[in-house]
């Protein structure tokens, strides 16, 4: 069923939406989930309630595009997820090291005020990605939106792991200097 | 600020360059992917759209018969029901389309069947583009940025008042069809005009540009295109070794009809309609195939792509513009933004994005003539691009919307440039193409090149706009209002090849 399909039944409150998009998506969901958390059953049930979230925010949204918009959830709510769990020194999964190499963009900082901040990084983050060449943007998006790791990049670009990490390596610099540059860090 | 604020920011990029960033395989390279939505017509995804035709007539006698194995491609003129009558061998993109996702199960094997393709479709696009790799990337820019200097002269000189616009890569890959068509000082002349040291040079060389340009995805469209139109009543007069060379060197589908007939010309203008996806028919519904041709060659070139980040449409506002006959209130996009901008003596240049590619916007200083400029050296280090010195700075640019069209004469043009010899009965060398004597006695050269704000919301600037964009050697700002007469040079292949230039004289 093709995605503008699917959003109609949302608004037409059908439940079969959810069941299209489960066929349609769930699998691909469950990746995103699973490189995150590390974890089937955790990825699993992230998946359920990023379809729960969607139902609740169809109408009155209607995303532009579908396969993203579920991707964004589904990504969030396994950082969600993932946070709970760390609490509890459970789960690993890629986004630990993900989040390893982010902390160079910040090192030796720190911010009381960072909830303030978010909007503002956020609007700064999404100028920067916007701004890098397609390539080197690309790349850091697979690796730190839908984490997926150097390797797995790397297969997908047809370029070596040490190619992938060298791109990786400049662009969290850029990101920096960025970050310092706008006042964030 | 925490690492995890970071990583929750990255969640909240814009969509379409997720789309882009999981679709994108390598690098200037995508085809359809996964998605079919509205949002992606080809309307509402055009920013700049361009498209050119070429052809150039010869004389005398006819044709022969290419053979290529026949493929679902679109474009391939076996696979149009009017074109279909007349094709003797239509050539195909040497590498299919993408693997789509929707072709592929849901299964653990169907992922496994997609992903198999996917590589093996990675590989062919790497082999693809390595060709420009393997010919010499600096010599082959070196090349084509010498004609283009050049040939700015003859092509955007003169005419004051009147929009012109040409593409040089579109004559330039014309020019190797001529140059394997011809022998002796024809071929000379042709040689030398696009920097190559021998026939095979040429050869090597515009096969690796066909490969490296050639572009069909939802993001980014450029289509080259060639075709041979044969009569068939001369059909023994054809070298067949030629036609085959042209054929599977320079991607070219041969055709064989009655040269008079309406129906073969119309034919001939269904072709050139497809393969500039009906930009010029204008131009086009008058061309057609006159009995007395031996055989003619046409080029094209469909150039559709958006710009890295829109124009606001909201913020386009009527404004004058000083042209030559007078003022005249035409609306204007605005833009504040970082970007690459370069300063000659004589000009401002600023840089602006498109997805993958670029445009450089010039405005000559006050008091500069348009053709002036055509002679400016710094204007040569610009097409260059690594010796010149870029700055980064904050720009608030004001430039009006356009969709100019031009026909340059191009035998005027060609001459000026030092061909002649083929557009001469008694000096002309076709001898490799047939042993009857022939010369070219008509060339034309259409062009339209729109611009303006629409686009999807898809960015990036290229690999050497950016790099220091982000790093802004100083903190000054350019003001610059193109409300003048202005030059543009559309760049493809991540902005490294010229693939329309004009100057805009009347928006």
């Amino acid at each position: 069923m093709e995605d503008d399909q699917i959003i109609e039944l949302y608004f037409q409150r059908k439940q079969q939406g959810l069941a299209e998009t489960q066929q349609k998506y769930g699998k691909y969901l469950q990746t995103i989930t699973y490189r995150i958390l590390g974890s089937n059953e955790d990825a699993e049930e992230c998946v359920n309630d990023t379809l729960h979230q969607v139902w609740n925010r169809i109408p009155p949204e209607r995303p532009s595009v579908f396969r993203m918009f579920l991707a964004k959830f589904a990504r969030n709510c396994a950082i969600n997820r993932y946070r709970a769990l760390h609490a509890a020194k459970r789960g690993g999964g890629e986004a630990s090291v993900a989040l390893e190499e982010l902390e160079e963009c910040i090192a030796g900082k720190s911010d009381p005020e960072q909830s303030a901040l978010s909007e503002e990084l956020s609007s700064s983050i999404r100028g920067f990605v916007r701004a890098l060449p397609a390539k080197e943007g690309d790349i850091f998006l697979r690796r730190y939106f839908f984490t997926e790791n150097v390797k797995e990049i790397a297969e997908k670009y047809g370029i070596s792991p040490n190619n992938v990490s060298v791109v990786l390596n400049r662009t969290r610099k850029k990101l920096r200097e960025h970050l310092l540059r706008e006042n964030l860090l | 600020m925490k690492a995890e604020d970071l990583y929750d920011s990255i969640g909240t990029v814009d969509e379409d360059l997720l789309e882009r960033s999981e679709q994108r395989g390598k690098e200037g390279e995508e085809n359809e992917g996964s998605s079919k939505k509205l949002r992606l017509t080809p309307r509402r995804k055009m920013l700049i759209a361009a498209a050119a035709v070429l052809l150039v007539c010869g004389i005398v006698a006819l044709v022969a018969g290419i053979f290529r194995k026949k493929t679902d491609d679109p474009l391939n003129p076996e696979n149009d029901p009017i074109l279909k009558k007349y094709v003797l061998a239509g050539v195909s993109m040497p590498q299919p389309g993408e693997p789509k996702y929707e072709d592929y199960p849901e299964t653990e094997e169907g992922e496994k069947a997609l992903l198999d393709a996917r590589n093996a479709w990675y590989k062919a696009t790497e082999k693809r583009f390595a060709l420009l790799s393997q010919y010499g990337e600096d010599k082959a820019y070196a090349a084509v940025d010498q004609f283009t200097f050049r040939s700015m002269k003859a092509f955007l000189s003169g005419r004051r008042g009147q929009n012109k616009v040409y593409s040089p890569i579109n004559i330039y890959l014309l020019l190797g069809m001529l140059a394997e068509s011809t022998a002796g000082n024809s071929r000379e002349q042709l040689l030398s005009l696009a920097g190559v040291d021998s026939l095979e040079d040429m050869r090597s060389l515009s096969k690796a540009l066909w490969n490296r340009l050639y572009r069909d995805s939802r993001n980014e469209k450029c289509i080259l295109g060639a075709s041979m139109w044969l009569n068939k009543d001369a059909f023994d007069k054809y070298n067949q070794d030629t036609l085959e060379r042209l054929a599977s060197e320079y991607y070219a589908s041969s055709f064989s009809g009655k040269m008079g007939s309406n129906a073969y010309s119309e034919a001939f203008q269904q072709w050139l309609n497809n393969m500039t996806g009906g930009m010029l028919g204008d131009s086009i519904k008058d061309m057609k195939l006159e009995k007395d041709k031996l055989l003619v060659l046409a080029t094209t070139i469909y150039f559709v792509e958006q710009w890295g980040k829109p124009f606001y449409e909201g913020d386009t506002r009527d404004a004058t513009f000083h042209a030559e006959d007078g003022d005249k209130t035409v609306p204007f996009m605005h833009e504040d933004g970082t970007g690459a901008y370069y300063r000659g003596e004589r000009f401002v240049a600023v840089r602006k994005s498109l997805v993958y590619s670029g445009v450089w916007l010039i405005l000559p200083n006050e008091g500069v003539c348009m053709d002036e400029l055509m002679y400016d050296l710094d204007l040569a280090d610009l097409l260059s691009r690594d010796s010149v010195d870029r700055d980064y700075a904050d720009i608030h640019m004001d430039i009006p919307k356009f969709d100019i069209k031009d026909d340059p004469n191009l035998i005027e043009a060609l001459k000026a440039l030092g061909v002649t010899d083929i557009f001469d009965p008694l000096a002309a060398d076709f001898s490799p193409l047939s042993g009857v004597g022939a010369y070219v006695d008509e060339a034309k050269h259409s062009v339209r090149v729109q611009m303006d704000e629409e686009g999807v919301k898809a960015a990036a600037l290229t690999e050497v706009g950016i790099e220091a964009s982000l790093l802004p050697a100083n903190e000054e700002e350019i003001y610059i209002t193109f409300d003048r007469p202005f030059l543009f040079i559309v760049q493809g292949d991540y902005g490294e090849l010229p693939l329309f230039a004009g100057v805009v004289e009347d928006p």
